[in-house]
């Protein structure tokens, strides 16, 4: 019976990772691309990423995940039922449901992206402006500034509360389950229905404890490398 | 930097792509349900059966489809799912009701059904049926049974599955459910996983029907197909197989 419920929970944790793993790879350079969009100095596009970013972090992601994946195939229904054809019906109506982990993926990675986002640009602007000006003095371009000067301080000075996010990352993809993704603790919680067993979904926080401590670690040694730029 | 941004855009858009392309070739029925014994639940092998499962996997075929695909779904989100295109049919023992009936098209009823009150053993010598309005109670949200508790202005808390709410009554968090009787029938069995909990009364007699999108000509189709099966005996046989009462 033990071993049987950790094969199913680790079936559900391979789900869960790798959910946790495009989302982490996707959401951390879109977030990058945002946080320079809500910097811009081209007003229209200041106003749009933040706006966007206002819509993200201010809806609940399980919100989030329900219209990634339930709007298309209903906006495609829609518009195939319209009498008036014109090239933007006909556009829609091609919509139709996209594969359910990949609507998870991608809520993740926008919802995600806002909030790296935010941290990044509060890393860059925390670097002051004299270590700027400093590097025009010396004939840097903009691009090398950033790349050479800013970049590594903004890392180190993002660190905490990006581990901070990842980690909230790694509890939030129990979410994805809203949509039907089988996840870890979808798998626990269907262990429980079928069995009648109660302790799976505690045996499935283990998991999570781990893989939290996992990461905790890692970011402790990259803090601790970081700080000989002190 | 433009270039990283170019590549990473890129990306993204192939994501994009990725996830729209890759859409059905095949003619496949696509059923929506959960787990749940003895109507879709998996064999010994982790192959779908059960009474809709074969029901299904017959009439697909006399509906003009290939193949049936069974995809699990939450129960909360059923109506969504039907609208969107996700599944064709919700059919998983679905209890008819009215509010149902408001948000899609459903069949004529295939099979019969009955609300039952599930609690522990011990409390079954003293129930009478006064005891229930006393007793903390789950039931599926959104259910039949849901229904039936507000008609009688009983108060309960709502949980995701029937089998949720077997679970809230094997914990200890609540006294007593409401399932329907075909599961509890198949789960509270000696020996089984909830053997300390018994029937201790029937209400409402139901039915259960097969729910398609709102205009879908498939409802009429289907509507023939029950008939058929009805006449030719072949409900009768799954019936007989799964312990499951057919529709008159």
């Amino acid at each position: 019976m033990f071993w049987t419920v950790t094969l199913e929970l680790l079936r559900g944790f391979a789900k869960t990772l790798e959910l946790f793993a495009l989302t982490l790879v996707f959401s951390l350079p879109l977030g990058l691309i945002i946080s320079f969009g809500s910097r811009s100095k081209f007003l229209p596009l200041r106003w749009l990423c933040r706006f966007v970013v206002w819509v993200i972090r201010g809806t609940p992601l399980m919100l989030q995940l329900i219209v990634v994946f339930y709007v298309p195939g209903m906006v495609g229904v829609w518009a195939r039922e319209q009498a008036v054809g014109n090239w933007f019906i006909n556009w829609l109506a091609t919509w139709q449901v996209i594969d359910r982990f990949m609507a998870a993926v991608i809520a993740f990675i926008i919802n995600y992206a806002c909030y790296f986002s935010e941290i990044f640009r509060g890393g860059i602007e925390s670097v002051s402006v004299g270590q700027y000006e400093a590097g025009q003095v010396l004939g840097m371009t903009r691009r090398d500034i950033f790349f050479r000067v800013t970049l590594l301080q903004v890392v180190k000075n993002i660190l905490p509360p990006m581990s901070n996010e990842i980690i909230t990352l790694v509890k939030d993809t129990s979410l994805a389950r809203t949509i039907s993704v089988l996840e870890i603790i979808w798998c626990a919680d269907n262990l429980t229905k079928q069995q009648g067993i109660l302790w799976p979904p505690f045996y499935a926080g283990v998991f999570f404890l781990l893989f939290t401590g996992l990461l905790t670690v890692i970011f402790r040694q990259c803090e601790k490398r970081l700080s000989r730029w002190q | 930097m433009k270039r990283m941004l170019a590549l990473v855009m890129a990306v993204v858009l192939c994501f994009g792509m990725m996830a729209f392309a890759g859409c059905g070739k095949k003619n496949v029925l696509k059923v929506g349900m959960t787990e749940y014994d003895p109507m879709n639940y998996k064999d010994d092998k982790g192959e779908w059966t059960g009474f809709d499962t074969e029901f299904a996997q017959k009439a697909a075929k006399d509906l003009g489809y290939d193949d049936v695909e069974f995809i699990i779904i939450d129960w909360d989100n059923k109506l969504n799912e039907l609208e969107s295109g996700a599944i064709d049919c919700i059919w998983n023992g679905m209890t008819i009701t009215d509010k149902i009936k408001a948000g899609a098209d459903v069949t004529d009823p295939y099979a019969k059904n009955a609300q039952v009150v599930v609690v522990n053993k011990d409390l079954k010598a003293t129930y009478t049926a006064d005891t229930l309005k006393t007793l903390k109670i789950a039931v599926e949200n959104g259910g039949a049974a849901a229904g039936i508790l507000e008609e009688m202005n009983i108060s309960f808390t709502p949980v995701k599955t029937q089998i949720d709410a077997l679970t809230e009554v094997k914990s200890g968090a609540s006294q007593a459910c409401l399932i329907d009787i075909t599961m509890a029938n198949n789960m509270l069995v000696e020996g089984g996983n909830y053997a300390n909990l018994v029937v201790a009364e029937e209400l409402a007699e139901e039915e259960y029907g097969i729910a398609f999108k709102k205009g879908s000509e498939l409802t009429v189709k289907m509507n023939e197909i029950i008939k058929n099966y009805k006449a030719d005996g072949t409900l009768e046989a799954f019936g007989k197989k799964y312990d499951v009462a057919i529709a008159d």
